[in-house]
């Protein structure tokens, strides 16, 4: 049966544990991962424009109240415009909830290594 | 050929007189929302009643049904959250079963109205809010504005996270009741032509089909999201990252 190298079938066998150890550890897939390709682009859209419209509902309320239109609903768009963006990040890196972070080596949901879609230079703007 | 947004029109069944200015009658919405509760209570009381050591086909479907939401909130929420799984578990069995009941012919899909999934989504931001203070208090704040963060951008950062952080339950609603309403008014669209095109109607037909199997599947996923994203919250409530 084992031929050349007897260790070898334990070592393929300790391998394959490790490997799904760390596929335990590494941190739950991405939500953008779930669902049919339209799913995932129908979800990313929500993420970012229910922000905006939250915004300018908000800003368009508190002018009213105050008689300040518009500038209050222009800038309470623009931070629904920020926080839709931030979303849209967030679901598509899969990263905790903030992405710019640095990784910190204490926390065990975040010092493992990124799923294999994560390239470099989806990387580089957390840093 | 009636309106596709006819099936989402409330009536009321029983009608009550109002309570403190709101009318309270029982609708057909009410009456799903309790066949859902129905449901989802049969599916664990019923297959279990055996308790068999070796399951049967319906105690294997429940212990399976039931370790499924179990994995998902030990694995997303991490282990400390396991106090919030029946939150979760009914969570999900309640949107699940709604969302399944609506695939049914002359049914009405309740998770296709924004106000039920925003009062489930308002009341899951308000828990994990609570959550988050009683376990970290003051120090719940660093939560938007984590370490590393570069001074120069740090205000605009902690303004757009507390932003992002309040409009939750407005993602976390629309996402729900966005996918139930589109699917179910384009399935109306769809079964509309196979009337209006006569013999050609068998392609839309057939559309129809795949179509029917495929909001099947939708109604499984929102409802798996919806619990997922409950998870996330509350495991970002209790670790703070």
């Amino acid at each position: 049966m084992s031929t050349g190298d007897p260790l070898k079938d334990i070592r393929d066998r300790i391998a394959a544990a490790e490997a799904g150890q760390a596929a335990k550890n590494t941190p739950a897939t991405p939500l953008a991962d779930y669902g049919t390709e339209t799913g995932k682009g129908f979800r990313l859209v929500i993420d970012f424009t229910v922000p905006i419209f939250v915004g300018a509902a908000v800003g368009l309320w508190i002018d009213r109240q105050l008689e300040t239109l518009p500038w209050l609903t222009l800038i309470f768009i623009l931070l629904g415009f920020g926080a839709g963006i931030m979303n849209v990040f967030r679901s598509a890196g899969g990263y905790g909830a903030v992405g710019y972070r640095k990784p910190d080596p204490s926390d065990s949901h975040q010092n493992t290594p990124p799923p294999e879609s994560a390239t470099d230079e989806d990387k580089s703007p957390r840093e | 050929v009636s309106s596709p947004l006819q099936q989402f029109e409330i009536h009321s069944i029983v009608t009550l007189p109002p309570l403190a200015g709101l009318d309270v009658s029982f609708t057909n919405s009410s009456l799903f929302m309790v066949l859902a509760a129905v449901f989802s209570l049969a599916l664990v009381t019923l297959t279990m009643r055996q308790r068999a050591l070796i399951p049967g086909r319906w105690q294997a479907l429940a212990e399976m049904y039931y370790g499924f939401i179990a994995g998902l909130v030990k694995e997303t929420a991490t282990p400390e959250a396991k106090r919030f799984f029946p939150f979760i578990f009914t969570l999900f069995s309640f949107i699940l079963f709604g969302n399944l009941l609506g695939m049914l012919p002359f049914s009405f899909t309740f998770t296709s109205h924004i106000i039920v999934t925003f009062a489930m989504a308002a009341f899951i931001f308000v828990l994990v809010t609570i959550v988050g203070f009683v376990r970290h208090g003051t120090h719940f704040f660093s939560y938007f504005l984590p370490e590393g963060t570069p001074l120069l951008i740090a205000p605009l950062l902690f303004v757009l996270e507390v932003f992002a952080y309040l409009t939750r339950p407005f993602t976390l609603s629309v996402r729900l009741f966005a996918n139930m309403l589109a699917g179910h008014v384009l399935l109306k669209v769809i079964i509309s032509f196979v009337a209006m095109m006569g013999v050609a109607g068998v392609v839309p037909l057939l559309a129809t089909v795949a179509f029917i199997g495929f909001e099947v599947f939708v109604a499984c996923l929102q409802a798996y999201i919806f619990s997922l994203l409950t998870c996330v919250y509350l495991k970002d409530a209790i670790h703070l990252h």
